[in-house]
């Protein structure tokens, strides 16, 4: 039997933390939504991504201290985000667009615009007050070993004990994931919005134009 | 307060296609329809080109409503 820790990301997780980030926005081998939308390459974006890390703002998916770590023998093997939406009553969208815009700067987000607002018709808004999971992440050479929903559990049981008022958790992944959603499915996740987009710049930007939330009564 | 006020009005107004808005301190993006992060942002650059301030971002990210905004003017303009 591999033993398995999961503890709080630090800032010797940065890299991973990035990693997971990314490869949760490919979803696959899609294109990295970030990269797309600032039409910077990857290693830019991920520069860009460890920056935003390094600000920690909390309320948002690119924030270090929202990340758990599985570790599988030691090694960092999957990671995962969480926060409460809006607990100080500021969406987490809006703080993410605010910690983006400062680091891209004006030139490039005026450039982004067109992009953004296409990515912006598959959005789904968050419930204030529930809990969210973001950028669930196994490395390929670590799946199976069921560490995603072990991560899940264990945000989920943090927030129990810390915000009892939390009613529900919510995450949100393309409709094209099947294989993610089956095994939310199997941790007691429904899916309870879809939106799909039709501009035609989303086919060189994300994934899938289509992303559904799926949810849970905690 | 009441001049900050009234070009915020004007600002708001634009930004968020809707002339009837009238600002409120207690008001937030609950509150506007067209009020999503990408119009967020393009309401605070419009509040720093017409009011010649620029924000840090710690003072964007603990704006909670309208009212923070006006503060956050009133005090970046006058010193």
């Amino acid at each position: 039997m591999r033993e398995v820790s999961i503890r709080r990301a630090e800032t010797r997780d940065t890299g991973f933390v990035v990693e997971a980030i990314i490869a949760a926005e490919k979803s696959g081998s899609g294109p990295l939504s970030y990269a797309a939308i600032f039409d910077l390459d990857e290693g830019e974006m991920a520069r860009l991504l460890w920056q935003a890390l390094e600000e920690d703002l909390e309320g948002q998916e690119v924030c270090l201290s929202h990340f758990l770590i599985a570790e599988l023998d030691g090694v960092p093997a999957a990671g995962c985000a969480s926060w409460i939406e809006a607990r100080d009553g500021i969406p987490s969208g809006q703080i993410k667009a605010n910690l983006l815009f400062h680091l891209v700067g004006q030139n490039v987000w005026k450039r982004a615009a067109d992009r953004l607002k296409a990515v912006a018709e598959t959005s789904i808004q968050r419930s204030v007050g529930a809990a969210q999971l973001e950028s669930i992440y196994t490395k390929p050479d670590f799946r199976g070993n069921g560490l995603a929903p072990q991560l899940i559990e264990e945000h989920l049981k943090a927030h129990r004990a810390l915000n009892p008022e939390v009613e529900r958790a919510q995450l949100i992944l393309f409709k094209n994931n099947a294989r993610a959603a089956h095994v939310y499915r199997k941790i007691g996740f429904e899916q309870i919005a879809e939106r799909s987009g039709t501009h035609p710049l989303l086919d060189s930007i994300l994934s899938c134009p289509a992303k559904i939330m799926m949810e849970k009564q905690l | 307060m009441q001049e900050i006020i009234s070009r915020l009005d004007g600002i708001f107004r634009r930004v968020f296609e809707d002339d009837s808005i009238k600002v409120r301190s207690e008001m937030t993006a609950n509150d506007v329809d067209r009020w999503d992060s990408l119009s967020h942002i393009a309401m605070i650059t419009a509040v720093e080109k017409e009011f010649g301030i620029k924000f840090k971002l710690k003072e964007l990210v603990t704006m909670k409503n309208v009212g923070d905004l006006i503060r956050l003017i009133e005090i970046k303009t006058s010193s």
